[in-house]
This record gives structure tokens, C-alpha cells and sequence, in this order.
């Protein structure tokens, strides 16, 4: 387990109440997984994480790879939701 | 011109920017503009904002359409904060040779931004109420 940071951007933000929040966890997914159990899956902040995508560290991880890229401690997770520029 | 701010956007810049091509044939300008309304809602204004890797993410779809199409001018503008209706949110001009290569590139660029480049819209309306577009399926 790594002790990590997650950051919400705009509808993930509102959703979580909060901007930021640390947790322990192996892998995206799980660390995910814990911030939806958080929030007693919350229907709203489910929605906005499945339209989201992540980045770990900066990179962009896709949805396949979330339950196996192990994180790395102090690893920030972002969570960008879908995007509406134009 | 390639970039993100808060600052009013100027559909005369922009085509100066692109237009010091005697080469170029045609200028394809496309501007957003914050409409009324959005599927029946009365709106009254959006607020943009930005994830901090948004202006790396427009330059790699301009380079994606530099590669693609003989382009020989381009200018690429988004902004954000609160805009009112009739501003303009983004704006995309592109000179090339040829008219068709100056609209198919404009395209891609204009739609590729809405795809790929982080950037959110927080949509208000006549009711009070508000929502971020796309972003709750």
C-alpha cells in the first residue's frame, strides 16, 4: 500500500466536497474504489469518476491499465472529468 | 497565436496573426460563442476553468493538424473565467494554400480541443440552477 493524494478538477471537485484527499491503496482502481466507498456511493460522484480520466504523476493512465499500475508512495492521482471546451 | 487566458478574445488579432501568408489562399476562422440556451434551458452565462496541462494539450493537437494538412499559418485561442452570452469562448484560424485544406484543418483542430484539450464549462441558468457540461453523462 502507498500512501497517496487524490485531486479533483471542477465537476469531481463539487462532487467530492472536497479538493484534495490522502489515502492508502495499491493500485488506482483500489484507491478509486475507497473514494467512491468514502462517499457510501454517492450516485453523483460515481458518475463523474466514470466519465473521468486520470492521471498518476502527470501521465495519463488508461481505463484498462487502473487495476494493475501499482502506485508509487506520495504517488497524486488527478481526476479530470470529461471535457467541455469550445 | 497559441494559448488559455482570461483576457476578451479578438477575432481581429487572431486573423492577423494568420493573414501575413502571401502564399495562402484561404483563411479559415472558426469562433465558439456562449449560446442562449442549452437543450431548451434558458442560459445566463458559463464559466470556464482549466487543468494547469492545458495549454501543452493545445499545442499537440495543433502540431497533430500540422502534420496532416499543409498548413501555413495557425492560431489557436481559448478562454477562460466567466464569459456572458455572445462571448467568445475559443477561437481557430488556419491559412493554407487551398480553401479545402484551410476548413478541413480548422475542423480538426476546432474538434479536437472539444475531445482531448482539459478544459470544463459550468453552465448557469435562468432557473438558479447550473451544471458542468458532459461531465454526469
Amino acid at each position: 500500500m502507498a500512501s497517496v493524494t487524490i485531486r479533483y478538477w471542477a465537476a469531481a471537485r463539487e462532487a467530492a466536497g472536497v479538493a484534495e484527499e490522502s489515502l492508502d491503496a495499491l493500485t488506482l482502481s483500489g484507491a478509486l474504489d475507497m473514494a467512491r466507498r468514502h462517499r457510501a456511493g454517492d450516485p453523483r460522484f460515481a458518475a463523474v469518476l466514470a466519465r473521468s480520466s486520470f492521471l498518476v504523476d502527470g501521465t495519463q493512465v488508461g481505463a484498462g491499465a487502473a487495476a494493475t499500475v501499482i502506485l508509487p508512495q506520495g504517488a497524486v492521482i488527478e481526476v479530470l472529468p470529461a471535457f467541455a471546451g469550445g | 497565436m497559441l494559448g488559455v487566458g482570461e483576457a476578451p478574445l479578438s477575432v481581429a488579432d487572431v486573423y492577423w496573426s494568420v493573414c501575413d501568408v502571401p502564399s495562402a489562399g484561404g483563411i479559415a476562422l472558426f469562433a465558439g460563442v456562449v449560446r442562449d440556451e442549452d437543450e431548451g434551458r434558458a442560459v445566463t452565462g458559463l464559466g470556464y476553468s482549466a487543468h494547469p496541462s492545458v495549454e501543452v494539450c493545445l499545442h499537440e493537437v495543433v502540431e497533430k493538424a500540422i502534420h496532416r494538412y499543409p498548413i501555413q499559418a495557425v492560431s489557436a485561442v481559448h478562454r477562460v473565467g466567466d464569459l456572458k452570452i455572445g462571448d467568445i469562448a475559443v477561437i481557430v484560424a488556419v491559412a493554407c494554400r487551398r480553401r479545402g485544406d484551410a476548413f478541413d484543418a480548422c475542423r480538426q483542430i476546432i474538434d479536437q480541443i472539444k475531445d482531448t484539450v482539459p478544459v470544463w464549462k459550468h453552465q448557469r441558468f435562468a432557473d438558479g440552477t447550473a451544471e458542468w457540461v458532459g461531465s454526469e453523462g
